[in-house]
């Protein structure tokens, strides 16, 4: 009898947790999807297509993403490594180094950014690379600190060094392969957040997606939520693919894209 | 000397990014909180900051943020009790990868999609009409206070289910059996064993929940288009209006204001981890 209840219950609480979850996704996809007539229709998504601003905003944000992707592995991987095979003391430094920008709110330090950056750098949207560089920090750090602490490094260094490699080798064949998962987290991660970062860009007054789709939302709604729902699904296809890539870490997993 | 260089050579490049990209900013926001539009010396701004509306719009934040922790602590517990001790391994692992992929979703498509579902013309509020339910038939309209605290839901109950899943399943079926064992029923194993055990980790994830809520700006931006004025939403509006001659510096000072409120959260949250990790070991 008593396992009966709890039984219901936890069904009950289950099909409250799917409706609060998957109504909202169903009835904005009807939403965006209902013609006039009654009828539904894809044209929304074909208009979103069309429209120049739009997809000119996509590009932008996926060019701003490919470079944060460059400038983190340039920066990021060396620094990881270091604090793993030269100065593992220095480990818990780069650590908190590494989170500190979880502690300022991507508003204000857009606001710092706006105050601080020399107007050549403004100029250019692609300022954007470094600020979103930081902003992922402590999410792409974590997931290449995790990747290099999951490999005996050091002995694969010293390995291939006795067996006589030089460092292009040892860069390519011995730690890239190596710490492979990580590296596709990361670049997973900056891309879902560049894709949803508001806060900047808009202070910044650059025609990012994020920034493009709130202003569409005020002339054509069934194209925004359209756009919405397309870039939820891609998100979050995004993140499924980080967390089958790093099973262990998918609890840490939280984003500034809010 | 060349050795110290040496030492810290792997780390300069890392170092100057976070030096010129999050310390020059953190800088000039300590510089201008603290200057009159004129440049001077002034404690003013706070002094601001801490009166009158934008008063009001930290408190509103603060609330909305305990508020909204305080929500997704009791819902996602008991969504993640009950799913941990279902025997469907399928059903654990749909629900912790479902709660990864939307404690990450906010910002601007998520505000859309809850207008499109519960805004004035969503299809959730054409639908509830036609069975007689008007949502907007009282005062409530989405774009309020607690309509802000459903969407903010929205990420915030499934971040909790997300971390608790894996603190549920750090009770050990034993510490049950030992405790039953020695005569203890399962009301006193509830209070001297599984509370006290899983206290300081719920509370250290209500204090990452507040933060998480705290700095969000995006989602709140895009839905109430700047009606609920929460502090980022009134720190952007200072920026992007040239109203007041001092409009920036005041929204320097509430940026302080808010890394101090994050910093305090987080502080604790870290000690309180620290605790657990050490206890765990």
């Amino acid at each position: 009898m008593k396992s009966l209840l709890s039984k219901s219950l936890i069904a009950l609480t289950l099909l409250t947790g799917i409706l609060f979850f998957f109504l909202p996704i169903y009835a904005s996809t009807i939403f965006a999807l209902e013609s006039r007539d009654g009828g539904y229709t894809l044209d929304p998504i074909r208009r979103a297509f069309e429209n120049e601003e739009i997809t000119q905003s996509l590009l932008l944000s996926l060019r701003i993403s490919g470079f944060a992707v460059l400038l983190t592995l340039v920066v990021l991987v060396p620094a990881v490594y270091w604090v793993h095979v030269v100065t593992p003391s220095l480990r818990k430094s780069l650590e908190f180094a590494c989170l500190l920008p979880l502690v300022i709110p991507p508003i204000v330090q857009g606001v710092g950014f706006l105050y601080s950056m020399p107007s050549f750098v403004k100029s250019t949207p692609y300022s954007l690379v470094f600020a979103y560089a930081v902003l992922a920090l402590p999410f792409t750090y974590r997931a290449l600190d995790a990747a290099f602490a999951s490999i005996d490094i050091k002995t694969l260094v010293e390995a291939s060094q006795t067996l006589g490699s030089g460092l292009w080798r040892l860069i390519f064949r011995i730690i890239i392969p190596n710490i492979k998962t990580g590296l596709f987290a990361s670049i997973f991660l900056i891309l879902a957040l560049v894709l949803g970062e508001f806060a900047y860009a808009s202070l910044l007054l650059w025609d990012t997606f994020p920034t493009v789709l709130a202003v569409a939302g005020m002339s054509d709604a069934s194209v925004a939520v359209a756009l919405s729902i397309l870039s939820l699904v891609g998100v979050w296809l995004i993140l499924n693919a980080i967390s089958t890539l790093n099973r262990s870490h998918r609890g840490q997993l939280t984003m500034g894209v809010r | 000397m060349m050795q110290r260089t040496g030492r810290y050579l792997g780390l300069m490049p890392i170092g100057v990014l976070l030096i010129v990209f999050l310390g020059l900013p953190i800088i000039a926001i300590l510089r201008f909180s603290l200057q009159d539009a004129k440049g001077g010396f002034t404690l003013t701004n706070f002094r601001t900051a801490m009166t009158g509306v934008y008063l009001d719009g930290i408190l509103l934040s603060i609330n909305l943020s305990l508020l909204s922790a305080l929500i997704s602590v009791v819902v996602g517990l008991l969504f993640a009790f009950g799913v941990a001790r279902s025997r469907i391994k399928l059903l654990k692992n749909l629900v912790s990868t479902a709660a990864g992929v939307f404690a990450n979703t906010g910002g601007v498509p998520l505000a859309f999609m809850f207008i499109a579902s519960l805004g004035t013309y969503g299809m959730l509020t054409v639908w509830l009409r036609q069975v007689g339910i008007d949502v907007y038939g009282g005062d409530w309209t989405l774009y309020s206070f607690s309509g802000l605290l459903i969407v903010y839901l929205y990420f915030q109950v499934p971040l909790m289910i997300l971390v608790s899943l894996p603190m549920i399943e750090g009770i050990k079926v034993e510490w049950r059996e030992a405790s039953q064992t020695l005569g203890s029923s399962s009301g006193y194993f509830l209070r001297r064993v599984i509370v006290p055990v899983l206290a300081p980790q719920v509370l250290a994830t209500y204090l990452l929940l507040f933060t998480n809520s705290f700095a969000a700006y995006a989602t709140a931006a895009a839905l109430t288009s700047g009606s609920i004025a929460l502090v980022p939403v009134q720190i952007a509006s200072l920026i992007a209006s040239n109203v007041q001659v001092d409009g920036a510096n005041i929204a320097m000072a509430l940026g302080v204001c808010m890394v101090a409120i994050v910093a305090i959260a987080m502080s604790i949250y870290i000690s309180l981890e620290r605790k657990v990790a050490k206890w765990r070991s």
